[in-house]
């Protein structure tokens, strides 16, 4: 059925402007990027090395690689991190595959809501998201259990969500909107005839779905779960608040215990932070060797239709199912969020007074409220629009071009990721002083948008890549033989048809900006004060229901920016484009 | 003859006084007038509104000088004015953080000018206005004052569950009913959980001994002591050693039910410590008059109204009141210090301590 479909990846002909302009600009962009990412990269690499007290003179050693691999319980940690990891992932994926294909690809009534309502889910901030489940579940004083105890057959407490299976719960949350917000746009570029074809054939709906679908949509399904599985590895905030007081511990709590010693000890933390490059080689290795064995394109110059795959009597019982599980990770955290915002003390309802608006006034008459408000949407603006631009060029110069460099460029494109996230903010911190390139944009907030483009670019150029993978070149040579140049070709036919994948990359950009706290504490200054910074002002100071309030208000602004994109791209997106 | 010699000596006297009060005035309105045509003064703090609050507000209100403040941990401050010398940045004015950063990586790295050329105004200068007789100045370059050391709480309980009656001593924590019952701040961190198990080192009658009795006990250990009163409050634990007091103070006017042992019914008592109260004025600030008015206006009874109070901590001043917290966090005569140069000195042998001790269970 594949191979019917879709024919050997070559690089189309456009990639033969070798001397244009273009050749020029695509060597700039491979020669930036190299930059930008293995800057850092090496710096961190260095300092691994390097033994010296932060403002005294450098000297160099193994001692940090030693001190960081002989720690007994390093081993257990690495376990711990490894087996919440695929636990996570393959519940997710799974259960995200199947969202995804019922939102994107059947008649499943209310699917766009369906569909952003497990985005709201992923834009939610996780600590308030876990304290709300803690409320919810935890063994002596969860509301669940409290009400499940009430009846007659159940004595004990039948959730903790201090366990294993109460982390994996609470990323369940946010891991399932990602996977939705990932996969449907690469769903929705599937031509239903292939559907159609495998039913014809007698496949059942199941069978249709892994035998066909799921292979087509390997390479969107395969970056999702790199993602998820390197993002797992990162994670500390639940694992620190749930799995600290039962005695698990995750790899990224031992990098982040390193950091966070006074002074701190960056060479233990960043040989302990070289893990995340050797787990990302073998992960980019894999999905490099799986995607390069087989082709992938849904989209091409012959007729496409969406024609969507009927559930029939099964419609209503699946909506309910899919329902419940939309309200039950979306609704539950937005719910005891937003309840918190009112409290006196998040989770005390049987205090004096529990209930008061004061957090709400309180948060309203800050005066750093509008600055904040200000960067934030200026941040994530930035973050966004830089992404869908550089990303979108990135991806399509390693997919739609002959040049030399593009495989360098690829892989230059997952680097970021093999700096954990709570050191990368310091190695571009390290990129900036020692390379002085960047200097002039030290305090501004160009910097932070540089910083967090950086940050982000492994997820945006890997997502454009898995969906340009399922265009064929038909289109663009038809732009060709008519006199389009290549960039006109890109911004008058990748463009459109990329738009709902663009509108995920640049919304995932602007959300990480506004949620982002590592690297705007190291690089930024007293003018680039972003909503999240302010949020951690009022946990700091003991406030976590005042930060609840300016974490909600976080919350609705990438909603409501969700929103209007998605109003956006469902006018150009390609269901709508009518292809 | 006498009385003319009486009213020679008291007009010299008046005299030789007022020349004294216009000299620091004159350097006073001096730095004033060029701090104004600065027009600002970037600060590094705390990370917490209550330290925003206090840190800027009533000084531009004041001196209608702008105040750049960036809130952070010392912990994240640091590298990044580590790395902005290396490469001959000068961004920052005036550092108001805690004395582990400023004694084991500011002042190594030479980072600071000393502190009391800076001082001017003579309720800032005058020894009698500071508790135990002059404001404390850390660093071997004297570079570092002590704003407010203040008594800490270290044992905190559940009111619905513990009677604090019964603690008389820390020993009383070794009693067997406690096994698997008490929570604790990750002593192998900076932070309060740290400093508790400090004071317990340097304490004679506690010691490293206590230390390894104490963690026999299957302590349960926290990491974020933002949420660890409220799992205090919920009963997850009755008992938490060494958490941020003045968190839990927080917490208690919220009416959460929870306390802190007051210390004076301890033998060993508690150790005393500025927290975030510790200032100074960086190398090379770009600042550097806007920087000696802010530090001034800082350890000024005014200032001093303001920043211990928002903070819940106590002045080492005199003469401001003290009454918006607890009567014991006045630092009791003798108190063990977690704060200056001889604890940090041996930090490292309670690291190394607490993470044997603690191995397993981390």
């Amino acid at each position: 059925m594949i191979e019917s479909s879709a024919s050997e990846i070559k690089p189309t002909p456009t990639g033969r402007f070798t001397l244009e302009p273009a050749t020029i600009l695509m060597c700039l962009l491979l020669g930036v990027v190299a930059f930008l990412v293995i800057t850092p990269l090496t710096l961190m690499l260095v300092n691994s090395f390097q033994l010296g007290r932060p403002g005294q003179i450098p000297t160099y050693g193994m001692d940090g690689w030693v001190q960081a691999f002989s720690d007994p319980s390093i081993l257990d940690a690495l376990w711990n991190t490894v087996s919440l990891a695929v636990t996570r992932q393959s519940i997710a994926l799974v259960i995200g595959i199947v969202l995804a294909w019922l939102i994107a690809r059947t008649d499943l009534p209310g699917k766009g809501g369906l569909e952003f309502t497990f985005w709201v889910s992923f834009f939610l901030p996780s600590l308030p998201v876990a304290l709300g489940w803690i409320l919810m579940l935890d063994d002596k004083f969860g509301l669940l259990n409290i009400w499940l105890q009430k009846l007659p057959f159940i004595d004990s407490a039948v959730f903790n969500v201090y366990s294993y299976w109460g982390i994996v719960w609470v990323h369940m949350t946010t891991t399932l909107g990602v996977k939705v917000l990932l996969l449907a746009p690469a769903f929705r570029n599937l031509d239903a005839t292939l559907e159609e074809s495998s039913r014809s054939c007698g496949a059942s709906t199941f069978g249709t779905i892994f035998r066909v679908v799921v292979p087509l949509m390997m390479p969107a399904i395969l970056v999702s779960t790199v993602l998820g599985l390197i993002r797992s590895m990162e994670a500390f905030e639940i694992e620190l608040l749930l799995g600290v007081p039962i005695g698990l511990f995750v790899y990224s709590t031992k990098i982040r215990d390193l950091v966070s010693y006074e002074p701190p000890e960056y060479a233990p933390a960043t040989a302990l932070g070289t893990m995340f490059l050797i787990v990302l080689l073998v992960l980019v290795f894999v999905q490099r060797w799986y995607v390069g064995r087989r082709m992938y394109r849904t989209v091409t110059g012959k007729g496409f239709s969406t024609r969507p795959v009927s559930l029939g009597r099964w419609r209503w019982p699946i909506f309910a199912a899919v329902l419940l599980l939309a309200l039950s990770v979306t609704l539950t955290p937005i719910v005891m969020l937003f309840m918190g915002t009112f409290m006196r003390a998040f989770g005390y309802f049987d205090i004096p007074d529990p209930w008061t608006l004061e957090n709400w006034q309180r948060v309203f008459t800050d005066p750093f409220l509008v600055q904040s408000v200000k960067n934030t949407i200026l941040i994530g603006l930035g973050t966004a629009t830089a992404g869908i631009v550089f990303y979108g060029l990135i991806a399509y110069v390693i997919i739609k071009t002959k040049f030399a460099g593009r495989h360098v460029l690829d892989f230059l494109s997952w680097l970021p990721w093999a700096v954990p996230g709570i050191l990368l903010g310091l190695a571009l911190l390290w990129t900036v002083f020692q390379t002085r390139v960047l200097l002039f944009l030290y305090g501004s907030i160009y910097l932070l948008i540089l910083a967090l483009f950086i940050k982000s670019m492994p997820f945006g150029v890997q997502i454009t890549k898995s969906v340009l993978l399922q265009l064929g070149p038909e289109l663009e040579e038809a732009a060709r033989i008519s006199g389009g140049s290549w960039l006109q070709t890109y911004r008058r036919i990748v463009l459109p048809i990329m738009t709902p994948t663009f509108i995920v990359v640049g919304l995932v950009g602007f959300m990480s900006a506004a949620r982002d706290i590592s690297t705007i504490v190291l690089l930024g200054s007293a003018q680039s004060r972003t909503m999240a910074l302010l949020a951690l002002d009022y946990a700091f100071g003991g406030q976590f229901e005042r930060g609840s309030v300016v974490a909600f208000m976080t919350s609705i602004i990438v909603v409501v920016t969700a929103l209007c994109a998605r109003i956006f791209g469902g006018k150009v997106g390609i269901g709508s484009a009518g292809h | 003859m006498r009385r003319y010699i009486g009213i020679f000596i008291a007009v010299v006297f008046l005299s030789i006084g007022s020349v004294g009060e216009s000299a620091w005035q004159e350097e006073w309105d001096k730095v004033l007038k060029a701090a104004r045509q600065e027009g600002e003064v970037a600060v590094s703090g705390p990370a917490g509104v209550q330290s925003r609050d206090a840190l800027t507000k009533p000084f531009t209100d004041k001196f209608g000088i702008k105040v750049n403040f960036f809130g952070a941990s010392g912990r994240e401050i640091s590298p990044r004015i580590m790395a902005e010398r290396r490469a001959r940045q000068y961004r920052w004015d005036v550092f108001v953080h805690g004395t582990t950063t400023g004694l084991t990586v500011m002042v190594p790295a030479g980072a600071f000018q000393p502190l009391r050329p800076a001082l001017i105004l003579p309720e800032v200068t005058d020894a009698k206005h500071w508790r135990g007789g002059g404001l404390e100045i850390l660093g071997k370059g004297a570079e570092i004052g002590i704003m407010t050391p203040f008594q800490r709480g270290t044992i905190f309980y559940n009111t619905k569950m513990v009677n604090p009656k019964q603690f008389k001593s820390y020993k009383d924590l070794l009693d067997p009913k406690w096994k698997g019952k008490l929570a604790v701040d990750d002593p192998t961190r900076p932070g309060p959980g740290q400093a508790t198990f400090t004071f317990f080192y340097l304490h004679p009658e506690l010691g490293p001994d206590f230390i390894r009795a104490l963690a026999k006990q299957d302590l349960r250990i926290q990491r974020d002591y933002t949420v660890e009163g409220d799992d205090l409050g919920h009963g997850r634990f009755p008992v938490l050693i060494g958490t941020a007091d003045f968190l839990i103070e927080l917490k208690m006017k919220q009416g959460l039910p929870i306390g802190i042992v007051d210390p004076r019914q301890l033998r060993e008592g508690s150790d005393v410590s500025p927290a975030n109260g510790a200032v100074a004025i960086y190398k090379g600030a770009p600042h550097p008059n806007a920087a000696k008015v802010y530090i001034n206006w800082l350890l000024s009874r005014d200032g001093q109204r303001i920043f211990p109070k928002i903070m819940g901590y106590v002045s080492a001043r005199n003469d401001v009141p003290t009454d918006h917290t607890f009567e014991w966090r006045v630092p009791q005569p003798g108190a063990i210090k977690t704060y200056d140069e001889r604890a940090m000195r041996n930090k490292k042998k309670v690291i190394s301590l607490v993470q044997s001790v603690f191995r397993r269970r981390r």
